[in-house]
Protein backbone atom coordinates (compact mmCIF):
# COMPACT_ATOMS: atom_id res chain seq x y z
CA UNK A 1 0.00 0.00 0.00
CA UNK A 2 1.49 3.38 -0.95
CA UNK A 3 2.05 5.86 1.87
CA UNK A 4 -0.55 8.57 2.39
CA UNK A 5 2.23 11.14 2.32
CA UNK A 6 5.93 10.81 1.63
CA UNK A 7 8.73 13.36 1.50
CA UNK A 8 11.96 12.18 -0.10
CA UNK A 9 15.05 14.26 0.69
CA UNK A 10 13.11 17.49 0.33
CA UNK A 11 14.95 20.77 0.74
CA UNK A 12 13.55 24.26 0.49
CA UNK A 13 15.50 27.48 0.47
CA UNK A 14 13.93 30.90 0.48
CA UNK A 15 15.99 33.51 -1.30
CA UNK A 16 15.75 37.25 -1.34
CA UNK A 17 16.06 39.58 -4.29
CA UNK A 18 18.68 38.28 -6.80
CA UNK A 19 19.15 35.17 -4.69
CA UNK A 20 20.55 37.00 -1.68
CA UNK A 21 20.03 36.09 1.99
CA UNK A 22 19.11 32.43 1.50
CA UNK A 23 17.18 30.85 4.37
CA UNK A 24 17.01 27.08 4.59
CA UNK A 25 13.47 26.09 5.69
CA UNK A 26 13.81 22.35 5.04
CA UNK A 27 17.00 20.36 4.77
CA UNK A 28 17.09 16.77 3.47
CA UNK A 29 13.64 16.23 4.90
CA UNK A 30 12.40 12.64 4.70
CA UNK A 31 9.09 11.48 6.16
CA UNK A 32 6.57 8.75 5.47
CA UNK A 33 3.00 8.92 6.76
CA UNK A 34 1.16 5.61 6.63
CA UNK A 35 -2.51 5.29 5.67
CA UNK A 36 -4.93 5.21 8.59
CA UNK A 37 -2.78 6.96 11.18
CA UNK A 38 -2.90 10.28 12.93
CA UNK A 39 0.52 11.81 12.49
CA UNK A 40 1.54 14.66 14.78
CA UNK A 41 3.89 17.15 13.20
CA UNK A 42 5.60 19.34 15.78
CA UNK A 43 8.22 22.00 15.88
CA UNK A 44 8.86 25.52 17.14
CA UNK A 45 8.08 28.58 15.03
CA UNK A 46 10.30 28.65 11.97
CA UNK A 47 10.99 24.91 12.09
CA UNK A 48 9.64 24.40 8.55
CA UNK A 49 6.30 22.71 9.31
CA UNK A 50 4.14 24.99 7.18
CA UNK A 51 6.71 24.91 4.39
CA UNK A 52 6.56 21.09 4.34
CA UNK A 53 2.75 21.18 4.23
CA UNK A 54 2.70 23.77 1.46
CA UNK A 55 5.12 21.70 -0.60
CA UNK A 56 2.89 18.64 -0.16
CA UNK A 57 -0.16 20.65 -1.26
CA UNK A 58 1.69 21.97 -4.31
CA UNK A 59 1.61 25.59 -3.16
CA UNK A 60 5.38 25.73 -3.46
CA UNK A 61 8.06 23.69 -5.15
CA UNK A 62 10.96 22.13 -3.29
CA UNK A 63 14.44 23.38 -4.08
CA UNK A 64 15.57 19.74 -4.08
CA UNK A 65 13.90 16.39 -3.57
CA UNK A 66 10.41 15.18 -4.30
CA UNK A 67 7.46 13.48 -2.71
CA UNK A 68 4.09 11.94 -3.19
CA UNK A 69 0.62 12.24 -1.77
CA UNK A 70 -1.82 9.31 -2.04
CA UNK A 71 0.46 7.69 -4.63
CA UNK A 72 0.79 10.73 -6.91
CA UNK A 73 3.50 13.37 -7.06
CA UNK A 74 3.08 16.56 -5.04
CA UNK A 75 0.93 19.21 -6.71
CA UNK A 76 -1.24 16.83 -8.73
CA UNK A 77 -4.61 18.59 -9.04
CA UNK A 78 -6.70 15.44 -9.34
CA UNK A 79 -5.22 13.99 -6.11
CA UNK A 80 -6.32 17.09 -4.21
CA UNK A 81 -9.96 16.05 -4.70
CA UNK A 82 -9.16 13.25 -2.19
CA UNK A 83 -7.45 15.58 0.29
CA UNK A 84 -8.80 18.05 2.84
CA UNK A 85 -6.61 20.99 3.82
CA UNK A 86 -6.91 23.58 6.54
CA UNK A 87 -4.41 26.43 6.46
CA UNK A 88 -2.84 27.95 9.55
CA UNK A 89 -4.54 31.27 8.81
CA UNK A 90 -8.08 30.63 7.67
CA UNK A 91 -9.22 33.19 5.09
CA UNK A 92 -12.67 32.81 3.58
CA UNK A 93 -14.84 34.68 1.14
CA UNK A 94 -17.57 36.85 2.58
CA UNK A 95 -20.59 34.74 1.72
CA UNK A 96 -23.05 32.57 3.64
CA UNK A 97 -21.39 29.59 5.31
CA UNK A 98 -23.51 26.91 3.60
CA UNK A 99 -22.98 28.43 0.16
CA UNK A 100 -19.27 28.76 0.86
CA UNK A 101 -19.05 25.06 1.69
CA UNK A 102 -20.88 24.15 -1.50
CA UNK A 103 -18.50 26.41 -3.46
CA UNK A 104 -15.44 24.60 -2.11
CA UNK A 105 -17.11 21.23 -2.63
CA UNK A 106 -17.95 22.14 -6.25
CA UNK A 107 -14.31 23.10 -6.83
CA UNK A 108 -13.51 19.53 -5.83
CA UNK A 109 -15.85 18.21 -8.50
CA UNK A 110 -18.80 17.45 -6.20
CA UNK A 111 -22.30 18.02 -7.54
CA UNK A 112 -25.80 18.27 -6.10
CA UNK A 113 -27.56 16.46 -4.50
CA UNK A 114 -24.48 14.73 -3.00
CA UNK A 115 -22.79 18.06 -2.36
CA UNK A 116 -25.83 19.60 -0.66
CA UNK A 117 -26.25 16.51 1.52
CA UNK A 118 -22.57 16.37 2.45
CA UNK A 119 -22.46 20.10 3.27
CA UNK A 120 -25.44 19.65 5.58
CA UNK A 121 -23.77 16.70 7.35
CA UNK A 122 -20.51 18.59 7.88
CA UNK A 123 -22.35 21.65 9.20
CA UNK A 124 -24.20 19.46 11.69
CA UNK A 125 -21.02 17.60 12.70
CA UNK A 126 -19.19 20.84 13.44
CA UNK A 127 -22.23 22.47 15.07
CA UNK A 128 -22.42 25.16 12.42
CA UNK A 129 -26.06 24.67 11.44
CA UNK A 130 -27.11 27.80 13.33
CA UNK A 131 -24.71 29.98 11.35
CA UNK A 132 -25.22 28.26 7.97
CA UNK A 133 -26.96 31.34 6.58
CA UNK A 134 -24.59 33.88 8.09
CA UNK A 135 -21.80 35.66 6.26
CA UNK A 136 -18.54 33.77 6.93
CA UNK A 137 -16.58 37.01 6.99
CA UNK A 138 -18.54 38.27 9.98
CA UNK A 139 -18.02 35.27 12.27
CA UNK A 140 -15.71 35.09 15.27
CA UNK A 141 -12.20 33.69 14.83
CA UNK A 142 -13.14 30.39 16.42
CA UNK A 143 -16.20 30.01 14.19
CA UNK A 144 -14.12 30.86 11.11
CA UNK A 145 -11.70 28.11 12.09
CA UNK A 146 -14.62 25.69 12.33
CA UNK A 147 -15.85 26.75 8.89
CA UNK A 148 -12.28 26.24 7.65
CA UNK A 149 -12.35 22.72 9.03
CA UNK A 150 -15.75 22.17 7.41
CA UNK A 151 -14.44 23.15 3.97
CA UNK A 152 -11.59 20.67 4.46
CA UNK A 153 -14.07 17.90 5.28
CA UNK A 154 -16.77 18.65 2.72
CA UNK A 155 -15.30 16.34 0.06
CA UNK A 156 -15.04 13.42 2.54
CA UNK A 157 -11.26 13.24 2.08
CA UNK A 158 -8.97 10.22 2.44
CA UNK A 159 -6.18 12.41 3.78
CA UNK A 160 -6.69 15.40 6.02
CA UNK A 161 -3.84 17.91 6.33
CA UNK A 162 -4.40 20.32 9.18
CA UNK A 163 -2.15 23.22 10.10
CA UNK A 164 -3.02 24.38 13.63
CA UNK A 165 -6.69 23.33 13.47
CA UNK A 166 -7.58 24.17 17.07
CA UNK A 167 -5.54 27.31 17.78
CA UNK A 168 -8.62 29.58 17.97
CA UNK A 169 -11.06 27.10 19.51
CA UNK A 170 -12.43 27.07 23.05
CA UNK A 171 -11.96 23.89 25.17
CA UNK A 172 -15.37 22.30 24.32
CA UNK A 173 -14.78 22.88 20.61
CA UNK A 174 -11.29 21.38 20.93
CA UNK A 175 -12.74 18.26 22.49
CA UNK A 176 -15.31 18.07 19.68
CA UNK A 177 -12.59 18.38 17.03
CA UNK A 178 -10.52 15.74 18.83
CA UNK A 179 -13.46 13.34 18.75
CA UNK A 180 -14.07 14.17 15.11
CA UNK A 181 -10.46 13.36 14.22
CA UNK A 182 -10.58 10.09 16.15
CA UNK A 183 -13.78 9.11 14.33
CA UNK A 184 -12.10 10.06 11.06
CA UNK A 185 -9.20 7.72 11.82
CA UNK A 186 -11.58 4.97 12.90
CA UNK A 187 -13.06 5.20 9.40
CA UNK A 188 -9.61 4.34 8.01
CA UNK A 189 -8.64 7.87 6.99
CA UNK A 190 -5.27 9.54 7.51
CA UNK A 191 -4.62 12.78 9.37
CA UNK A 192 -1.46 14.84 9.15
CA UNK A 193 -1.70 17.27 12.02
CA UNK A 194 0.61 20.19 12.67
CA UNK A 195 0.01 21.86 15.99
CA UNK A 196 1.50 23.67 18.95
CA UNK A 197 -1.16 22.11 21.20
CA UNK A 198 1.19 19.40 22.48
CA UNK A 199 -1.36 17.86 24.83
CA UNK A 200 -3.77 17.40 21.91
CA UNK A 201 -1.09 15.71 19.82
CA UNK A 202 -0.12 13.53 22.78
CA UNK A 203 -3.72 12.40 23.20
CA UNK A 204 -4.57 11.47 19.64
CA UNK A 205 -1.43 10.92 17.55
CA UNK A 206 -0.20 7.45 16.64
CA UNK A 207 3.17 8.78 15.57
CA UNK A 208 4.98 12.04 16.04
CA UNK A 209 7.80 13.88 14.30
CA UNK A 210 9.55 16.82 15.90
CA UNK A 211 11.09 19.21 13.43
CA UNK A 212 13.70 21.82 14.25
CA UNK A 213 15.44 24.11 11.79
CA UNK A 214 14.25 22.09 8.82
CA UNK A 215 15.40 18.71 10.09
CA UNK A 216 13.60 15.94 11.93
CA UNK A 217 15.01 15.68 15.43
CA UNK A 218 12.77 12.88 16.71
CA UNK A 219 10.40 10.49 14.98
CA UNK A 220 8.50 7.55 16.35
CA UNK A 221 5.38 6.14 17.93
CA UNK A 222 3.98 8.58 20.47
CA UNK A 223 3.88 5.96 23.24
CA UNK A 224 7.53 5.03 22.66
CA UNK A 225 8.67 8.63 22.53
CA UNK A 226 6.95 9.41 25.81
CA UNK A 227 8.69 6.51 27.55
CA UNK A 228 12.20 7.46 28.59
CA UNK A 229 14.98 4.97 27.93
CA UNK A 230 17.38 6.73 30.33
CA UNK A 231 15.12 7.13 33.35
CA UNK A 232 12.96 4.73 35.33
CA UNK A 233 10.08 5.36 37.66
CA UNK A 234 10.28 3.42 40.92
CA UNK A 235 7.19 2.92 43.12
CA UNK A 236 7.90 1.57 46.58
CA UNK A 237 6.00 0.91 49.82
CA UNK A 238 7.15 1.12 53.45
CA UNK A 239 9.74 3.85 53.03
CA UNK A 240 9.74 7.55 53.87
CA UNK A 241 9.58 9.94 50.86
CA UNK A 242 12.44 12.09 52.18
CA UNK A 243 14.82 9.15 51.77
CA UNK A 244 14.95 9.75 48.00
CA UNK A 245 15.57 12.91 45.96
CA UNK A 246 12.46 14.28 44.30
CA UNK A 247 10.21 11.55 45.70
CA UNK A 248 6.47 12.07 46.20
CA UNK A 249 4.00 10.11 48.28
CA UNK A 250 0.50 9.10 47.39
CA UNK A 251 -1.85 6.28 48.42
CA UNK A 252 0.74 4.92 50.82
CA UNK A 253 3.37 4.59 48.10
CA UNK A 254 6.49 6.58 47.37
CA UNK A 255 7.30 7.42 43.76
CA UNK A 256 10.65 8.65 42.42
CA UNK A 257 12.71 8.70 39.21
CA UNK A 258 16.22 7.27 38.87
CA UNK A 259 18.69 6.96 36.03
CA UNK A 260 18.56 3.50 34.41
CA UNK A 261 22.19 2.99 35.42
CA UNK A 262 21.29 3.70 39.09
CA UNK A 263 18.34 1.32 39.12
CA UNK A 264 19.99 -1.46 41.17
CA UNK A 265 21.39 0.74 44.01
CA UNK A 266 18.01 2.46 44.32
CA UNK A 267 16.13 -0.83 44.65
CA UNK A 268 18.70 -2.13 47.19
CA UNK A 269 18.31 1.09 49.17
CA UNK A 270 14.51 0.57 49.34
CA UNK A 271 15.10 -2.98 50.62
CA UNK A 272 17.76 -1.85 53.10
CA UNK A 273 15.25 0.68 54.53
CA UNK A 274 12.75 -2.14 55.05
CA UNK A 275 10.52 -1.21 52.14
CA UNK A 276 9.27 -3.22 49.21
CA UNK A 277 9.23 -2.48 45.46
CA UNK A 278 5.76 -2.17 43.95
CA UNK A 279 6.90 -1.58 40.35
CA UNK A 280 9.75 -0.27 38.21
CA UNK A 281 8.68 1.13 34.81
CA UNK A 282 10.20 3.42 32.20
CA UNK A 283 9.60 6.98 33.31
CA UNK A 284 6.88 8.66 31.28
CA UNK A 285 7.48 12.20 30.16
CA UNK A 286 5.11 14.65 28.56
CA UNK A 287 5.46 15.63 24.96
CA UNK A 288 6.11 19.14 26.17
CA UNK A 289 9.17 17.98 28.13
CA UNK A 290 10.54 16.13 25.09
CA UNK A 291 9.79 19.08 22.84
CA UNK A 292 11.59 21.53 25.14
CA UNK A 293 14.55 19.18 25.53
CA UNK A 294 14.97 18.74 21.78
CA UNK A 295 14.63 22.40 20.87
CA UNK A 296 17.00 23.46 23.68
CA UNK A 297 19.61 20.83 22.74
CA UNK A 298 19.42 21.82 19.08
CA UNK A 299 19.77 25.47 20.04
CA UNK A 300 22.85 24.75 22.17
CA UNK A 301 24.44 22.68 19.40
CA UNK A 302 23.92 25.55 17.02
CA UNK A 303 25.53 28.03 19.44
CA UNK A 304 28.55 25.72 19.79
CA UNK B 1 -14.57 24.06 -17.45
CA UNK B 2 -16.65 24.06 -14.27
CA UNK B 3 -13.81 25.22 -11.96
CA UNK B 4 -13.11 28.09 -14.39
CA UNK B 5 -16.73 29.22 -14.24
CA UNK B 6 -16.83 28.82 -10.46
CA UNK B 7 -13.73 30.99 -10.04
CA UNK B 8 -15.11 33.51 -12.55
CA UNK B 9 -18.53 33.83 -10.90
CA UNK B 10 -16.87 34.12 -7.52
CA UNK B 11 -14.60 36.88 -8.85
CA UNK B 12 -17.61 38.72 -10.26
CA UNK B 13 -19.34 38.34 -6.92
CA UNK B 14 -16.30 39.68 -5.06
CA UNK B 15 -16.17 42.67 -7.43
CA UNK B 16 -19.92 43.26 -7.44
CA UNK B 17 -19.75 46.70 -5.83
CA UNK B 18 -17.04 47.88 -8.21
CA UNK B 19 -19.07 46.51 -11.13
CA UNK B 20 -22.15 48.32 -9.89
CA UNK B 21 -20.26 51.58 -9.43
CA UNK B 22 -18.78 51.35 -12.95
CA UNK B 23 -22.19 50.60 -14.47
CA UNK B 24 -23.84 53.42 -12.52
CA UNK B 25 -21.07 55.78 -13.60
CA UNK B 26 -21.64 54.99 -17.28
CA UNK B 27 -25.41 55.26 -16.98
CA UNK B 28 -25.18 58.36 -14.77
CA UNK B 29 -22.91 60.17 -17.22
CA UNK B 30 -25.26 59.35 -20.08
CA UNK B 31 -28.17 60.71 -18.04
CA UNK B 32 -26.25 63.96 -17.45
CA UNK B 33 -25.66 64.27 -21.19
CA UNK B 34 -29.23 63.29 -22.02
CA UNK B 35 -30.90 65.72 -19.65
CA UNK B 36 -28.49 68.63 -20.01
CA UNK B 37 -31.27 70.70 -21.55
CA UNK B 38 -29.90 71.01 -25.05
CA UNK B 39 -30.62 68.62 -27.89
CA UNK B 40 -28.17 65.73 -28.01
CA UNK B 41 -25.92 65.87 -31.04
CA UNK B 42 -23.91 63.09 -32.64
CA UNK B 43 -20.78 64.78 -31.27
CA UNK B 44 -22.11 64.46 -27.71
CA UNK B 45 -22.69 60.76 -28.21
CA UNK B 46 -19.22 60.33 -29.75
CA UNK B 47 -17.63 62.20 -26.84
CA UNK B 48 -19.39 59.97 -24.34
CA UNK B 49 -18.31 56.79 -26.15
CA UNK B 50 -14.71 57.97 -26.62
CA UNK B 51 -14.44 58.79 -22.94
CA UNK B 52 -15.75 55.37 -21.92
CA UNK B 53 -13.50 53.65 -24.43
CA UNK B 54 -10.51 55.15 -22.61
CA UNK B 55 -11.71 54.16 -19.14
CA UNK B 56 -12.49 50.52 -19.91
CA UNK B 57 -8.87 49.42 -20.63
CA UNK B 58 -7.77 51.41 -17.59
CA UNK B 59 -10.22 49.54 -15.33
CA UNK B 60 -9.16 46.24 -16.89
CA UNK B 61 -5.53 47.09 -16.16
CA UNK B 62 -6.24 47.55 -12.45
CA UNK B 63 -8.49 44.49 -12.26
CA UNK B 64 -5.85 42.34 -13.98
CA UNK B 65 -2.97 43.58 -11.85
CA UNK B 66 -4.78 43.08 -8.55
CA UNK B 67 -6.69 39.83 -9.17
CA UNK B 68 -3.98 37.32 -8.21
CA UNK B 69 -2.26 39.66 -5.77
CA UNK B 70 -5.40 40.20 -3.67
CA UNK B 71 -6.17 36.49 -3.52
CA UNK B 72 -2.62 35.67 -2.45
CA UNK B 73 -2.31 38.51 0.05
CA UNK B 74 -5.62 37.68 1.72
CA UNK B 75 -4.60 33.97 1.68
CA UNK B 76 -7.97 33.05 0.20
CA UNK B 77 -6.05 31.51 -2.69
CA UNK B 78 -4.87 28.73 -0.36
CA UNK B 79 -8.31 27.25 0.25
CA UNK B 80 -9.15 27.52 -3.45
CA UNK B 81 -5.89 26.06 -4.75
CA UNK B 82 -6.08 23.21 -2.22
CA UNK B 83 -8.99 21.90 -4.30
CA UNK B 84 -8.90 19.83 -7.47
CA UNK B 85 -8.09 22.56 -9.96
CA UNK B 86 -4.94 23.44 -11.83
CA UNK B 87 -3.20 26.81 -11.78
CA UNK B 88 -4.11 27.15 -15.48
CA UNK B 89 -7.80 26.83 -14.61
CA UNK B 90 -7.36 29.30 -11.76
CA UNK B 91 -5.80 31.96 -14.01
CA UNK B 92 -8.43 31.28 -16.69
CA UNK B 93 -11.16 31.67 -14.06
CA UNK B 94 -9.78 35.04 -12.99
CA UNK B 95 -9.52 36.19 -16.61
CA UNK B 96 -13.10 35.13 -17.33
CA UNK B 97 -14.14 36.88 -14.10
CA UNK B 98 -12.46 40.10 -15.25
CA UNK B 99 -14.20 39.68 -18.61
CA UNK B 100 -17.52 39.36 -16.79
CA UNK B 101 -16.90 42.60 -14.85
CA UNK B 102 -15.89 44.39 -18.06
CA UNK B 103 -18.84 42.81 -19.86
CA UNK B 104 -21.20 44.35 -17.30
CA UNK B 105 -19.50 47.72 -17.74
CA UNK B 106 -19.69 47.42 -21.55
CA UNK B 107 -23.37 46.48 -21.26
CA UNK B 108 -23.97 49.64 -19.23
CA UNK B 109 -22.09 51.71 -21.83
CA UNK B 110 -24.09 49.96 -24.55
CA UNK B 111 -27.47 50.67 -23.00
CA UNK B 112 -26.72 54.29 -22.14
CA UNK B 113 -24.81 54.82 -25.41
CA UNK B 114 -27.68 53.38 -27.44
CA UNK B 115 -30.03 55.85 -25.82
CA UNK B 116 -27.68 58.78 -26.60
CA UNK B 117 -27.01 57.65 -30.17
CA UNK B 118 -30.72 57.08 -30.74
CA UNK B 119 -31.48 60.55 -29.34
CA UNK B 120 -28.87 62.01 -31.71
CA UNK B 121 -30.59 60.13 -34.54
CA UNK B 122 -27.29 58.58 -35.57
CA UNK B 123 -26.43 55.09 -36.77
CA UNK B 124 -26.34 52.49 -33.97
CA UNK B 125 -23.99 50.29 -35.95
CA UNK B 126 -21.01 52.41 -34.98
CA UNK B 127 -21.92 52.02 -31.30
CA UNK B 128 -21.85 48.22 -31.43
CA UNK B 129 -18.61 48.34 -33.38
CA UNK B 130 -17.01 50.60 -30.79
CA UNK B 131 -18.32 48.49 -27.92
CA UNK B 132 -16.84 45.35 -29.49
CA UNK B 133 -13.46 47.06 -29.80
CA UNK B 134 -13.63 48.36 -26.21
CA UNK B 135 -14.38 44.85 -24.93
CA UNK B 136 -11.63 43.24 -27.01
CA UNK B 137 -8.91 45.74 -26.10
CA UNK B 138 -9.94 45.64 -22.42
CA UNK B 139 -9.65 41.86 -22.31
CA UNK B 140 -6.25 42.06 -24.00
CA UNK B 141 -5.04 44.65 -21.47
CA UNK B 142 -6.32 42.53 -18.56
CA UNK B 143 -4.53 39.45 -19.95
CA UNK B 144 -1.28 41.42 -20.19
CA UNK B 145 -1.78 42.78 -16.66
CA UNK B 146 -2.56 39.30 -15.31
CA UNK B 147 0.59 37.99 -16.98
CA UNK B 148 2.83 40.60 -15.35
CA UNK B 149 1.08 40.19 -12.00
CA UNK B 150 2.20 36.54 -11.82
CA UNK B 151 5.80 37.61 -11.20
CA UNK B 152 5.77 41.32 -10.37
CA UNK B 153 4.36 43.38 -7.52
CA UNK B 154 1.23 45.38 -8.42
CA UNK B 155 3.16 48.63 -8.88
CA UNK B 156 5.71 47.09 -11.24
CA UNK B 157 3.03 45.04 -13.00
CA UNK B 158 1.03 48.22 -13.65
CA UNK B 159 4.13 49.96 -15.01
CA UNK B 160 5.07 46.95 -17.15
CA UNK B 161 1.55 46.66 -18.59
CA UNK B 162 1.39 50.37 -19.31
CA UNK B 163 4.77 50.17 -21.05
CA UNK B 164 3.73 47.10 -23.07
CA UNK B 165 0.63 48.93 -24.28
CA UNK B 166 2.45 52.25 -24.83
CA UNK B 167 5.49 51.02 -26.77
CA UNK B 168 3.55 49.80 -29.87
CA UNK B 169 1.54 53.05 -29.73
CA UNK B 170 4.75 55.10 -29.69
CA UNK B 171 6.20 53.01 -32.51
CA UNK B 172 3.08 53.58 -34.58
CA UNK B 173 3.34 57.30 -33.97
CA UNK B 174 7.02 57.48 -34.96
CA UNK B 175 7.52 54.68 -37.49
CA UNK B 176 4.08 54.55 -39.07
CA UNK B 177 1.07 52.30 -39.37
CA UNK B 178 1.62 48.59 -38.75
CA UNK B 179 3.83 48.84 -35.67
CA UNK B 180 0.78 49.42 -33.53
CA UNK B 181 -0.35 45.90 -34.32
CA UNK B 182 2.47 44.49 -32.16
CA UNK B 183 -0.07 44.85 -29.33
CA UNK B 184 -3.07 46.42 -31.05
CA UNK B 185 -4.68 48.25 -28.14
CA UNK B 186 -3.88 51.76 -29.28
CA UNK B 187 -4.38 51.10 -33.01
CA UNK B 188 -7.79 49.50 -32.50
CA UNK B 189 -8.97 52.15 -30.09
CA UNK B 190 -7.92 55.10 -32.25
CA UNK B 191 -9.42 53.55 -35.38
CA UNK B 192 -12.69 52.88 -33.62
CA UNK B 193 -12.98 56.24 -31.87
CA UNK B 194 -11.89 58.22 -34.94
CA UNK B 195 -14.71 56.79 -37.00
CA UNK B 196 -17.63 59.21 -37.27
CA UNK B 197 -21.09 58.03 -36.35
CA UNK B 198 -22.33 58.89 -39.81
CA UNK B 199 -20.10 56.36 -41.51
CA UNK B 200 -20.28 52.60 -41.52
CA UNK B 201 -17.24 51.30 -39.60
CA UNK B 202 -14.71 49.09 -41.33
CA UNK B 203 -13.06 46.82 -38.78
CA UNK B 204 -9.34 46.14 -39.01
CA UNK B 205 -9.78 42.37 -38.96
CA UNK B 206 -6.03 41.77 -38.88
CA UNK B 207 -5.68 43.79 -35.66
CA UNK B 208 -8.77 42.09 -34.21
CA UNK B 209 -7.27 38.66 -34.92
CA UNK B 210 -3.90 39.68 -33.42
CA UNK B 211 -5.63 40.98 -30.29
CA UNK B 212 -7.52 37.70 -29.85
CA UNK B 213 -4.43 35.57 -30.40
CA UNK B 214 -2.36 37.71 -28.03
CA UNK B 215 -5.04 37.47 -25.33
CA UNK B 216 -4.79 33.67 -25.47
CA UNK B 217 -0.99 33.88 -25.62
CA UNK B 218 -0.75 36.07 -22.53
CA UNK B 219 -3.17 33.77 -20.68
CA UNK B 220 -1.01 30.75 -21.59
CA UNK B 221 2.14 32.59 -20.49
CA UNK B 222 0.50 33.75 -17.25
CA UNK B 223 -0.66 30.20 -16.49
CA UNK B 224 2.75 28.76 -17.26
CA UNK B 225 4.61 31.23 -15.03
CA UNK B 226 2.03 31.06 -12.24
CA UNK B 227 2.21 27.24 -12.26
CA UNK B 228 5.89 27.47 -11.37
CA UNK B 229 5.54 30.12 -8.68
CA UNK B 230 5.46 29.61 -4.93
CA UNK B 231 2.07 31.06 -4.11
CA UNK B 232 2.58 31.37 -0.39
CA UNK B 233 5.02 33.76 1.13
CA UNK B 234 7.13 32.01 3.75
CA UNK B 235 5.08 32.14 6.91
CA UNK B 236 7.96 31.17 9.16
Amino acid sequence: MPPALEFEHVAKEYRGWLGRNPVCALDDFCLRVEPGEIFGFLGPNGAGKTTAIHIAMGFMRPTRGSGQMLGRRFGDAHTRSRVGFLAETVALYHRPVARLLRYYGALNGMRDPTLRQRAREVLERLELTDVAGRNAGKLSRGMIQRVGLAQALVNDPELLILDEPTSALDPPARVAVRELLLAFRAAGRTIFLSSHQLSEIELISDRVAILHRGRIQRLGRTSELLESRERLEVVARGVAPDAFDGASASNGCVKFDVLASAQRPAIERVWSLGGEIVRVTPARRSLEQIFMEITQNAGEELRR
Amino acid sequence: MTPVLLIATNFLREQRWLTLVLALYAVGLAVVFGFSGTKISAEDAVFFLRQQSLYAPLFSLFLGVSAIHNERKSRRALAVLSKALTRRQYVAGLLVGIMAVLGSYCAAIGISGAWLVHSAQADLMQLWFLLGIIALTSVLVSAVALFFSTFLTPVFATAATAATVAVPAALEQTLGHGWGNLLPVYSLMTRASDAALAHRPIPDWRAVAIAMIETVLFWVLASWIFAGRDITAPVE
